[in-house]
């Protein structure tokens, strides 16, 4: 080694570093939680899933838990957005409901970002979009983070080559990353895997505060057959086909199916069969989540609109996640997930009249679908 | 868990000082720009860590 030549491979060395810190705020941006406007008087509390799940303080796991609590005694239900943070549908839907919602009977249990750790990192080689800006109407913006549907393996490494937690899934082969999705592997367990910790704060959530329905929001790609799907636990059947069958009068196209009695893990199955929630799940369709998909692009993303899966459609190969030229944009997605929410919230008191949950103040679907979220989403102040 | 954290730690330390150590002994501008890029995520994984 010359001198010289340590001379240049030090500048050499610099110069990389200097690349990378540059490259990596992108990435330290994802570990940055995005901004909820908290102005709304409804909120009586904010939990964090730690005070569930003790093993998750102070990691990427713990997550915030918005309460609105209202004067009345009435049910009590619990909102997830985020189960997968690339199926952001259903995080802006819960987010406008913590930044919305005016609650006179009942409680809401909101967790917009449920698998806080998904929301950090991107799923490797499928160039996905790692942020998503809306431009509000007063000029100002709101960006979210849109991460993927595993757990960060910074958090949770290595995948093991076989596994059978507390869902009673069992996990082989190629399929062991799913050790890292949250909606894998209800209801969880106290010691178990990062994820699993995750789980166990939402089954002990459920538990502890005696939830009555549980509504965790979607996304799914174009070739799943339950597309606008509610899917419900059996016991939760009566009631999701009751708001499903509101939205269908007021001409939304959702169907309604029961839980598979084999999706061990799947919160519509595991935490029906471990709590006493009304466990129910809905999927909007977002044909970025599917496999055949053209190149990721911001229409694709927020538009939903994909020339393949309208050639796929054209030609009656998709069962109930048909894609017209219009696409599925983003507020419609959202709004979709708003409406059966208020939905399945609403025919709670159908159910037991006790636990009546009642509430205003969400925008209209109408103003969402067509002034799109900007006309939704409040400013951050 | 704690001992697993320390392990890491230390094959993450062993890698960094192998990859610096190539790289300064680089005998061409690409071997040393192709060492330098190999470092760099170990080597902020490991600052990383707390």
């Amino acid at each position: 080694m010359n001198k010289k030549n340590i001379l240049t491979n030090i500048a050499v060395f610099a110069v990389v570093a200097a690349v990378f810190a540059v490259a990596s705020k992108d990435f330290l941006r994802m570990h940055q939680r995005d901004l909820i406007n908290t102005s709304n008087s409804a909120i009586t509390e904010v939990k964090m899933l730690s005070d569930y799940s003790p093993g998750l303080k102070g990691t990427n796991g713990d997550t915030e838990i918005y309460v609105l609590k209202g004067e009345k005694e009435g049910g009590t239900a619990l909102i997830l957005g985020g189960t997968h943070p690339n199926e952001i549908a259903s995080m802006l839907s819960a987010l406008t409901y913590v930044e919305n919602v005016k609650i006179d009977a009942g409680t809401l249990y909101i967790m917009p970002v449920t698998n806080s750790s998904g929301y950090t990192h991107t799923a490797p080689l499928r160039g996905q979009m790692d942020m998503a800006e809306f431009v509000l109407e007063d000029g100002s913006t709101r960006e979210f983070r849109m991460g993927t549907r595993l757990s960060n393996p910074i958090d949770q490494w290595p995948d093991p080559n076989w596994f059978l937690g507390a869902s009673g899934r069992e996990l082989r082969n190629t399929e062991t990353a799913e050790v890292r999705n949250l909606n894998r592997n209800h209801p969880g367990d106290v010691n178990g895997t990062f994820t699993e910790k995750i789980n166990y704060g939402i089954s002990n959530l459920i538990n502890t505060e005696k939830i009555d329905v549980l509504y965790d929001g979607h996304e799914a790609g174009p070739e799943f057959l339950r597309v606008n799907y509610t899917i419900a636990h059996e016991r939760a059947m009566p009631l999701a086909s009751m708001a499903t069958m509101n939205a269908n009068i007021d001409g939304f196209p959702f169907k309604v199916d029961v839980s598979g009695a084999s999706s061990y893990g799947l919160s519509h199955r595991a935490l029906g069969d471990n709590t006493n929630v009304y466990a129910t799940l809905f999927e909007t369709l977002n044909p970025c989540m599917g496999t055949s998909h053209g190149k990721v692009t911001e229409e694709l993303v927020l538009g939903g609109k994909d020339a393949n899966y309208v050639a796929m459609t054209n030609a009656g190969k998709l069962n109930s996640g048909e894609l017209t030229e219009a696409g599925s944009p983003i507020e419609l997605r959202t709004a979709y997930h708003m409406v059966i929410t208020k939905n399945i919230l609403e025919s709670l008191k159908e159910i037991d009249p006790t636990k009546a949950i009642e509430f205003s103040g969400l925008p209209s679907f109408e103003t969402m679908s067509q002034y799109g979220l900007g006309a939704t989403l409040k400013p951050i102040q | 868990m704690e001992i697993i954290q320390i392990a890491y730690k230390v094959i993450l330390t062993i890698v960094c000082i192998f990859t610096i150590f190539s790289t300064m002994k680089a005998k061409s501008l690409w071997d040393a720009i192709g060492m330098s890029v190999i470092t760099m995520p170990f080597l902020l994984r490991l600052l990383s860590i707390k």
